[in-house]
């Protein structure tokens, strides 16, 4: 940055506002500002306009929040009014170790089957109903898998991609955004057609669901 | 501008001293930042009683994170990104149903300072006026960035919550600044 013929951009001006610049480049902008008043008076303009901005979003109508934090509060906190007493927990153990040891004995006997059959795919299906196909939620945003997924891998420490996701490998994995009506009129190839999308990354580094947000 | 965006001091609530668990730290949380998540919602276009219900949701979900032992190390990024999740959430499934009216943005009761004479007083609302309206027609890019900044965040915290690169939030914030500008002057 040549600081004595450049002005400083309007970017930069913001990132110094917002203590966004690394310490090199702040000083750099900080030599500047000594030597040029039309870049102090920009650095005041942009500072004084960032507090309106700030007035203008702080001025918003609040709606009343005074039963939230109580509701949110009882929500969270274990009720001892339903904690079970000793008795009531004995009896239920009592019972659970018998199912439990009648259940592992009838797996033990039991023939055994392929219990992992893959789903079959039709052009048409949206979200698959098996449960190997349940819908991902990590953050609140929900996700339909991806059936090849390993779907033993955590999501505990997801990494979400937001990009373009081309139709068709939207439909090779099952998700049909909606019936096509109109191929005759339609302009883009139905090849070239993609959609925005959150793709949540699993921990072998391979999709583990999308949400699909093109239509929003 | 540290000074611009800085936070209440929560260490001097004295309730919250000595106790270290999640649901402590929740209320720690939801006593610093619901305010600036039902702003950040209602300028989402969610309806404040939908933003009230959110915002709860948030702060269960936030429990259940730290009860999970899920990581902690921009919990704040972590609420937003949840908040705006669920605000897109209840806004696709109100559009499906057609059924739930978006009020937008409206102001608070302007207080009455006294240093404004009363005309100053009635420029300075229309001003503000103007700034919140053209706030809510921003792309939606710049409006998420904008208001969040305005909310104290950094903009790797932006980033996170929008899940964005760093880089295109200061470029969302410089347009959307560049765009509001011209919409005041």
């Amino acid at each position: 940055m040549n600081t004595q013929i450049n002005h400083l951009s309007q970017d930069l001006i913001l990132r110094m506002l917002d203590d966004e610049l690394p310490t090199a480049a702040r000083l750099e902008c900080e030599n500047h500002l000594a030597a040029c008043e039309p870049c102090r008076q920009e650095v005041a303009s942009l500072h004084d306009f960032s507090l309106q901005i700030e007035s203008a979003v702080h001025s918003t109508e609040m709606p009343d929040m005074s039963a939230v934090r109580q509701e949110l509060q009882m929500r969270l906190e274990p009720s001892p009014a339903s904690a079970p007493n000793p008795g009531k927990i004995m009896r239920r153990f009592g019972w659970g170790m018998g199912i439990a040891a009648t259940l592992a004995f009838g797996i033990l006997l039991a023939p055994r089957h392929d219990l992992s059959p893959q789903p079959e795919l039709t052009a048409e299906t949206q979200v698959s109903s098996s449960p190997q196909t349940a819908a991902i939620e990590v953050d609140g945003e929900t996700f339909s898998p991806v059936p090849y997924s390993n779907s033993d891998l955590s999501t505990a420490a997801p990494h979400i991609v937001q990009m373009q996701v081309p139709v068709s490998s939207l439909a090779d994995i099952g998700i049909v955004l909606e019936p096509v009506t109109n191929r005759a009129s339609d302009t883009v190839p139905e090849a070239e057609r993609s959609v925005l999308a959150d793709v949540l990354v699993g921990a072998d580094g391979q999709p583990r669901g999308v949400h699909v947000l093109g239509f929003e | 501008m540290g000074n611009l965006f800085a936070l209440p001091n929560i260490a001097a609530n004295a309730d919250y001293l000595e106790d270290t668990s999640p649901l402590r730290l929740v209320m720690e949380y939801y006593d610093r930042e619901h305010a600036p998540l039902v702003r950040y919602l209602c300028f989402l276009n969610v309806n404040p009683e939908t933003a009230k219900e959110i915002v709860q949701d948030c702060f269960v979900k936030l429990h259940e994170h730290l009860e999970g032992k899920g990581d902690t190390t921009n919990l704040r990024a972590w609420l937003y990104r949840v908040a705006h999740n669920l605000a897109r959430n209840s806004q696709l499934s109100a559009r499906a149903r057609k059924t739930e009216s978006l009020t937008g943005v409206t102001p608070q009761k302007e207080a009455a300072s006294s240093d404004l004479s009363a005309e100053e007083r009635l420029l300075e609302a229309e001003r503000m006026r103007l700034l919140r309206e053209g706030i809510t027609r921003l792309p939606e890019a710049q409006k998420q960035a904008l208001v969040l900044r305005s909310q104290g965040l950094k903009y790797r915290e932006i980033a996170q919550a929008l899940g964005l690169s760093t880089s295109t939030v200061a470029e969302n914030i410089q347009r959307g600044m560049d765009a509001l500008k011209k919409i005041v002057a």
